[in-house]
């Protein structure tokens, strides 16, 4: 199983840019029962988790 | 062997940021302050600029109120334990996050230890790492 937290920019033949992790993504595919694409996988959770901590935090400062 | 499972992030945090915008509106109409998260930054690390500026924007599409403390590369030591001191009292704010990576001259764990764990978003206070 694969989280891949890495964000790399990488440049194809004709120059164009893409975002890739760490792990060659089509290469161990066929050898992992679970991957996290990048980009759409770590990199939106944990800006939504950082909203989820901060509603935390504020509802915990408020019952103070 | 049966086909893997794609971790995708995007309809998740798609979720989550949705049950964080109700109850922030929930909250508001029943008169209560809007959370704020203040975010700061030292230096011009382009990357860090990137992600800064997305967790604004998302802040500002969840209607949670959002400063950016952009200080610097020159800031001392010192300014910024100020700043975060400052933050730490100031009951309007709720959470605060440090952007790494700090200048490198800097003690980023000292920084981070300076949080109120109570409002370290980020989880990366000692109190905090690995709950």
């Amino acid at each position: 199983m694969v989280v891949d937290v890495g964000v790399n920019r990488m440049e194809d033949e004709n120059g164009k840019e893409s975002l890739v992790g760490d792990v060659d993504f089509d290469a161990v595919l066929p050898k992992v029962s679970a991957i996290s694409p990048v980009p759409g996988g770590v990199g939106p959770m944990t800006i939504a988790m950082l909203m989820v901590n901060v509603l935390v935090a504020y509802e915990e400062q408020l019952r103070r | 062997m049966a086909s893997p499972l794609i971790l995708a992030g995007k309809p998740v945090a798609e979720k989550f940021r949705l049950a964080v915008k109700r109850r922030v509106e929930e909250l508001c109409a029943v008169g209560k302050p809007p959370p704020s998260l203040n975010v700061i930054q030292v230096g011009d690390d382009p990357a860090s600029t990137v992600y800064v500026r997305s967790k604004l924007r998302t802040c500002r599409r969840l209607g949670i109120e959002h400063k950016l403390h952009h200080l610097p590369e020159t800031t001392s030591e010192d300014e910024l334990l100020d700043l975060i001191a400052r933050l730490n009292k100031d009951s309007s704010v709720h959470g605060i996050l440090m952007q790494l990576p700090l200048p490198k001259r800097m003690d980023a764990s000292r920084v981070l230890f300076a949080i109120d764990p109570m409002k370290d978003v980020d989880g990366l206070h000692p109190v905090n790492v690995g709950r």
